[in-house]
């Protein structure tokens, strides 16, 4: 990142050759559509390349801040689609099922990402299943709250709890 | 006191919850940019969720990963001559070095095509809040560029110059402008040989912004019949000013 920083296009390159098949993988599963993704994608290296001097290593790992970055670029696109469109599409869209890692991703984790699976493995399926979803829908409070037909206020305190039991286990 | 059972207290365990939030970004839009502002402001509150950030991450580090398409590094570095950083961006590299970048330029051919866009970019030290600021764009195939284009908003001069582009000799490349609907506009058949100079119409001009995406495919001698590319578009690339 500090090369990167510096105006190395060399090192530039190799993140992008060691990061971009992972962070490609995230647009599409956030966006499902290739050509948006592609431009998540192109953006989120040329903003790298513009801002690596504010990443911090004290912070955490790149990838997690790449990851982050890819994440939320492809919820913001998702979401002014989604404005474009009908309020309608929010609920089509929480239809799909997230049918949480496939086997193939179950053996592709890494040891940090194995323990975030076991804590998310302790809660219960419905704020499992909420998180992962806003993970990768960018869903609020009140999209799950719509989604589930359940009152806005049930939701929130049942995902809170749900974040106060992941804090305690990362923590064990 | 305050209203309990909301987010109305503010112990540790409640700025946690908090900071899960805004990294999830659960919140409604309001909610959201408080807690962003307060992340801005309060140092201990931003390690709090750039922990939870990096928490979640792995929900997406585990997604199966896709390789993207060959082209989206080339418009990655096409991007980076109009974006470098602010320390480089403020040293102003003269014309040729940053040009140097588009890999697969001899020296001769990049000193030619240097030559001919560069009557259309050496009013590039205006001020940079000037408008109408020349456009370029590197056309590259398989990382080796087949033409540079440079587009004067002030006449709407297209200037095309081939680099290195060899195709049958019973089809012609044809340049296209790509509008953000998908649809594609033809701009004329190119030279591959010698640099063409084309002129574009009044009212397709506003489209020449920086960020519109060209493209070249390969045509029938005289151009596509259809209007719209008929053969592989071997290449596109997105026009950007050189400041």
């Amino acid at each position: 990142m500090a090369r990167i920083a510096s105006g190395d296009r060399g090192a530039l390159a190799a993140l992008y050759r060691a990061t971009s098949p992972k962070l490609f993988g995230i647009c599409l599963r956030i966006l499902h559509d290739a050509s948006e993704a592609e431009e998540v994608l192109q953006e989120l290296y040329l903003s790298v390349w513009r801002n690596a001097g504010r990443f911090d290593p004290q912070r955490g790992r790149p990838m997690g801040w790449l990851v982050t970055l890819a994440r939320n670029a492809s919820i913001d696109r998702l979401r002014s689609a989604r404005v474009l469109r009908s309020a309608t599409s929010v609920d089509d869209a929480v239809e799909i099922a997230d049918p949480g890692p496939t086997p193939l991703e179950g053996t592709l984790l890494l040891d940090d990402n194995r323990r975030l699976e076991a804590c998310l493995g302790g809660l219960d399926a419905l704020a499992r299943d909420s998180l992962r979803r806003t993970f990768f829908d960018g869903l609020t409070y009140e999209d799950l709250a719509r989604a589930r037909n359940s009152p806005l206020g049930t939701v929130k305190s049942q995902i809170r709890r749900a974040l106060i039991k992941l804090k305690a286990c990362l923590e064990r | 006191m305050t209203e309990s059972g909301d987010i109305g207290g503010t112990g540790p365990e409640d700025d946690d919850v908090l900071a899960a939030e805004c990294a999830l970004r659960l919140l409604p839009p309001a909610e959201q940019a408080t807690a962003e502002a307060r992340r801005d402001r309060e140092p201990a509150f931003a390690a709090r969720v750039t922990r939870w950030e990096m928490e979640f991450a792995a929900i997406g580090e585990a997604v199966v990963p896709v390789s993207p398409p060959g082209h989206i590094w080339t418009r990655i570095e096409a991007g980076l001559a109009a974006a470098p950083p602010p320390r480089a961006a403020a040293t102003r590299e003269p014309l040729l070095r940053r040009l140097a970048f588009w890999r697969g330029l001899s020296l001769a051919s990049l000193a030619a095509a240097a030559a001919s866009i560069v009557a259309l970019v050496v009013v590039v030290n205006r001020p940079a809040e000037a408008p109408d600021l020349p456009l370029v764009a590197g056309l590259a195939e398989d990382d080796q560029t087949v033409y540079l284009i440079g587009y004067q908003p002030d006449t709407g001069a297209l200037t095309t110059v081939p680099v290195s582009i060899s195709i049958g000799a019973d089809r012609v490349p044809q340049l296209w402008l790509v509008l953000p609907t998908g649809e594609t506009i033809p701009l004329g058949i190119l030279s591959t040989t010698a640099p063409g100079h084309h002129s574009v119409p009044a009212p397709l001009r506003p489209n020449f912004q920086a960020g519109a995406t060209i493209a070249v495919s390969i045509e029938p001698p005289g151009g596509s019949p259809t209007g719209m590319p008929t053969g592989p578009i071997i290449s596109q690339a997105m026009l950007s000013t050189l400041l």
